[in-house]
């Protein structure tokens, strides 16, 4: 069994696997700083960036959606419903980044085959270990949209990242008080670094 | 001719500058009045739940929150000056609106707190098309990412569906 943050690892190399130029630009944290950009216009590469972007969230949901039927089939009852309800809205959210790409240039990249995302994934021997595993998708989901975020230049594509971001967030906490832990233990969710612990 | 083309060119700067300058002004003004806008809820939540916890209603769900809120506010602050703009003056207790309604029972605390959370949540969001500035929409993002998961705390405080929607706007859909 993977430990918290080679389980991590995997997921984030999982998702660079098919995600090219964007995956660089979520995987690299740095950057930040103050930068003006809806003065300017969006320019074609800008919108390609973002679109590179997007492209990379997309394989990482896909990568999220099989990761919840794997876990699904290790869990039983509520728990196993529960983990279908999330597939669900994590397909949801690739179904709305789909439609974010088009426009802004490029096409949505086409998923992996179920065996490779799941080729990734760790052993998950029993309830806790496939529930941590969830927790480990949610965590890696919301580091990689609040990255996202910071990059992204188009201000109505920020926006509805955000409102899934939110969404991740809420399903964290969910899967935070199955496994018995404090649902909001931050004052800012922030993703794997910060919030492996506890 | 040679000061007519230059005074042309010259002019031809001065007219494509100007609206530049008054574009990104008007970016700025907008980020600022989204962040206030933001801020003003957090401080509604800050204020609001020291009432509700404080008569004993809810104390040990809303305890927990406050420390988030008085973070996110600090931070809405800090981002604030960092513009130039100034915070602004949080409210009383007698203007929060059902806060009255809302000291009365655990339920109503819960879902007067879902219904601030919720319009928290959409402001961060309209937020984070307006910002500017990509550190201000990370710790954006990360404050609204928290009160998100506070509203399904709440959610389950009153027996609600914790996750109504697969993609969470802080509004009806």
């Amino acid at each position: 069994m993977a430990n918290d943050s080679s389980r991590r690892e995997i997921l984030i190399a999982s998702a660079a696997l098919a995600g090219g130029a964007g995956a660089a630009l979520i995987a690299s944290c740095g950057g930040g700083g103050s930068k003006t950009k809806s003065t300017e216009t969006v320019s074609t590469i800008q919108m390609q960036d973002d679109a590179a972007i997007l492209n990379t969230l997309l394989d990482l949901e896909s990568s999220a959606i099989v990761a919840y039927d794997v876990v699904a089939g290790k869990l039983s009852g509520s728990d196993a419903a529960f983990a279908r309800r999330l597939r669900g809205q994590e397909q949801a959210h690739a179904n709305a980044l789909r439609k974010l790409i088009p426009p802004l240039g490029l096409e949505p990249q086409p998923s992996k085959s179920r065996a490779e995302y799941a080729a990734t994934f760790p052993a998950l021997r029993d309830r806790r270990t496939a529930l941590g595993f969830a927790l480990d998708v949610e965590d890696t989901a919301i580091g990689a949209y609040a990255d996202a975020i910071g990059k992204v230049v188009t201000d109505s594509v920020r926006g509805r990242l955000a409102a899934i971001l939110a969404t991740e967030a809420e399903h964290a906490a969910v899967v935070l008080g199955r496994l018995g832990r404090p649902q909001a233990p931050q004052a800012f969710v922030t993703g794997p670094p910060a919030q492996g612990s506890g | 001719m040679g000061t007519t083309r230059r005074q042309a060119l010259l002019a031809a700067g001065a007219a494509l500058a100007v609206p530049a300058v008054a574009l990104a002004d008007a970016d700025q003004d907008r980020a600022k009045a989204a962040l206030v806008a933001v801020l003003r809820l957090e401080q509604t939540a800050l204020v609001g739940y020291e009432a509700i916890a404080n008569s004993g209603v809810l104390k040990d769900v809303l305890r927990g929150f406050l420390d988030q809120e008085r973070q996110h506010v600090a931070q809405l602050q800090t981002a604030l000056d960092g513009m130039g703009a100034k915070a602004p003056i949080p409210p009383r207790r007698a203007d929060i609106q059902s806060l009255e309604e809302a000291l009365r029972s655990r339920p109503a605390a819960a879902r007067f707190a879902i219904d601030l959370e919720l319009r928290t949540i959409a402001a961060y969001q309209t937020a984070l098309r307006d910002l500017t500035d990509s550190n201000v929409m990370r710790v954006s993002a990360g404050a609204m990412g928290t009160d998100a998961q506070q509203v399904v705390i709440l959610r389950q405080v009153v027996g609600e569906d914790p996750l109504p929607h697969a993609i969470e706007t802080g509004r009806s859909p």
